[in-house]
């Protein structure tokens, strides 16, 4: 039986016969099946709802017949949407996410919710209340956060595709992990609408993928304005898929000397600077640069996402959006009891800490001081790239950490989003592409591009893939003893 | 930059959150806030003055739609009413907020 390895391949060997939706679909179950027990990438996958799918299918969908797997912070009318809390582990929601909805438009199947750290708040996925998440190429390492699961799935060759969401690196940062392409779009290019929100004003939605073409064609399908979410942009959506290919001779690639400092392990510097002496093979130039509010970024970038996340946690109350039970009686002790039952402890760090940045004598300090070195550092990044075409430099400071290692230090956790936090910052739209290993494990390559110009991260990452065969290795399923 | 957190600005700030902390819990997030909010005073040197905050970060301006009610476009107001945990005269039944 064909076993396509893209989006790209699956959807020709549907067209051509070699497979239908419903092998698909049982392909995929079976991969979830030999990997699942290793991994813990899904919270709940979907077998009846999708095989249903799968004999609905019809054809003339972009993504006709091919399964999807989407982040637990996305809204979908099959099954469960748990966040990764236990607050939420009664919710099933009334009506998918303007994303689900774009993606079954086009034929696609929800296969499972992928895992995530609770309301994706965390690096490493091990914040999830459902149980930490595995990385494929090594089970005693994280996967990365707080998209892991979604990263996990695509990495192990679960599925083929999974959308995730980043906030300050919850997509690229899983994607660097895990060796495969993670997409965050600019801010407003995707509906947030039937997202559980995080931080509203940086969040977005972004395909998880094998291959930069893949994750091009399913930006194509989930980007535009909606009705239902007033920050989506009105920016037309180009044709993504038709950028892969465009050779990048007289692309100008900025280097922040800050994304290859001395917090960044050499090897991963050396990794990443392979990977852009490749770029120039290709044709393109590069400039050094500076960004040196980047050391800013982290502090402004957690100061701003916990007051917002404080914010938008308040509407859980264990009464609306699934019950959970306690024993009390009077509603004010309801609150108090389900909130600290039922959240965990990065959740309750960030409602303290975001209720304390927003309240009286402090906020101008906190808040108001990090929106405007927010300011800044949009300025900073701005002027940056009115001399340079795209931005380019490692994911992250490290290869995945081992399980434990940061779980209990949040301080050390929040610094894993050290070079991903600043273009969430700047609301500019970034990628990871695999560019290497380092002693077994992946590195990613990040480009960073202007608001709204994908189109330059797809042309430069493709260019990049196609000259490269790191997206076409594959981690080994563990055998038996190694589970 | 402001005064270290203490343990009572911790209890407070879990008040006003509607969040119920054991004292355990409570000795932790102070200590934990206390390591962050150190680390992060860095952004008290930088020189914002003039400074506008970031209220949108796209350039995005107001949008706005005609007023005209969409009734049921996402669900039934019967499914809707079916997902609450108890209801009575078609409204969500709460616990008391009065004595």
């Amino acid at each position: 039986m064909s076993k396509p390895q893209s989006i790209i391949e699956a959807r020709a060997a549907l067209e051509s016969g070699a497979l239908t939706p419903a092998s698909l679909v049982k392909q995929t179950l079976e991969n979830i099946d030999q990997w699942e027990e290793s991994l813990n990438a899904f919270i709940e996958t979907l077998p009846e709802e999708a095989q249903a799918q799968a004999a609905a299918t019809s054809q003339p969908g972009r993504l006709a017949g091919i399964p999807i797997a989407i982040k637990d912070i996305i809204c979908t009318v099959e099954g469960h949407t748990t966040a990764g809390s236990k607050i939420l582990q009664n919710f099933q929601a009334l009506f998918d996410a303007t994303v689900v909805k774009r993606l079954k438009r086009e034929g696609a199947i929800i296969i499972g919710k992928t895992n995530c750290d609770e309301f994706a708040m965390g690096a490493s996925n091990e914040y999830s209340a459902y149980g930490p998440v595995k990385n494929p190429w090594d089970l005693s390492r994280v996967p990365g956060g707080s998209s892991g699961g979604s990263a996990a799935a695509v990495a192990s060759g679960e599925v083929l595709a999974a959308l995730g969401s980043d906030t300050g690196g919850s997509i690229r940062l899983p994607a660097s992990f895990c060796g495969v392409v993670g997409l965050k779009p600019t801010y407003g290019r995707v509906s947030r609408f039937g997202v559980i929100a995080y931080a509203s004003s940086f969040d977005q939605v972004g395909p998880i993928t094998r291959t930069v073409k893949d994750a091009a064609l399913l930006l194509e399908i989930l980007a535009g304005q909606d009705d239902f979410d007033a920050t989506t942009s009105a920016e037309p959506v180009d044709s993504y898929v038709n950028e892969c290919g465009r050779d990048i001779k007289g692309l100008t690639i900025g280097l922040p000397q800050e994304y290859f400092g001395e917090e960044v392990h050499h090897e991963v510097v050396a990794t990443v600077s392979k990977a852009i002496k490749q770029l120039e093979a290709l044709g393109a130039k590069t400039k050094k640069i500076s960004l040196p509010l980047m050391s800013a970024a982290v502090p402004t970038y957690y100061l701003l996402v916990k007051a917002e996340a404080s914010s938008n946690l308040a509407r859980y109350d264990g009464l609306r959006f699934g019950q959970v039970d306690v024993p009390s009686k009077k509603l004010l002790e309801q609150y108090l009891q389900t909130r600290g039952k039922y959240f965990g402890p990065e959740v309750k760090r960030s409602i303290l800490m975001g209720t304390y940045v927003l309240s009286a004598g402090y906020g101008e300090a906190w808040y108001k001081q990090a929106s405007r070195v927010r300011t800044l550092i949009r300025r900073e990044f701005q002027a940056a790239l009115k001399d340079v075409d795209i931005i380019a430099g490692p994911v992250a400071a490290e290869v995945a950490f081992p399980l434990g290692s940061k779980a209990a230090d949040p301080l050390q956790m929040y610094l894993a989003d050290l070079l991903t936090g600043p273009a969430s910052v700047a609301g500019l739209p970034a990628m990871s592409v695999p560019c290497g290993f380092t002693n077994g494990l992946p590195v990613g390559l990040q480009l960073i591009a202007p608001h709204f110009q994908e189109e330059l991260l797809f042309r430069v990452g493709h260019a990049y893939e196609q000259a490269t065969d790191w997206h076409q290795q594959r981690p080994k399923l563990p055998s038996a003893e190694n589970k | 930059m402001p005064d270290q957190i203490s343990p009572a600005d911790v209890k407070k700030m879990a008040e006003l959150a509607r969040l119920g902390l054991s004292s355990q819990e409570l000795k932790q997030a102070t200590k934990d806030l206390q390591s962050i909010f150190e680390h992060f005073a860095i952004i008290q040197q930088i020189d914002t003055d003039g400074v506008p905050t970031t209220d949108d970060i796209t350039g995005l301006k107001n949008v706005v739609r005609t007023d005209q009610a969409q009734p049921e476009v996402l669900s039934q107001t019967d499914e809707l009413l079916e997902a609450m945990p108890e209801t009575k005269d078609r409204q969500l039944k709460v616990k008391k907020i009065f004595e």
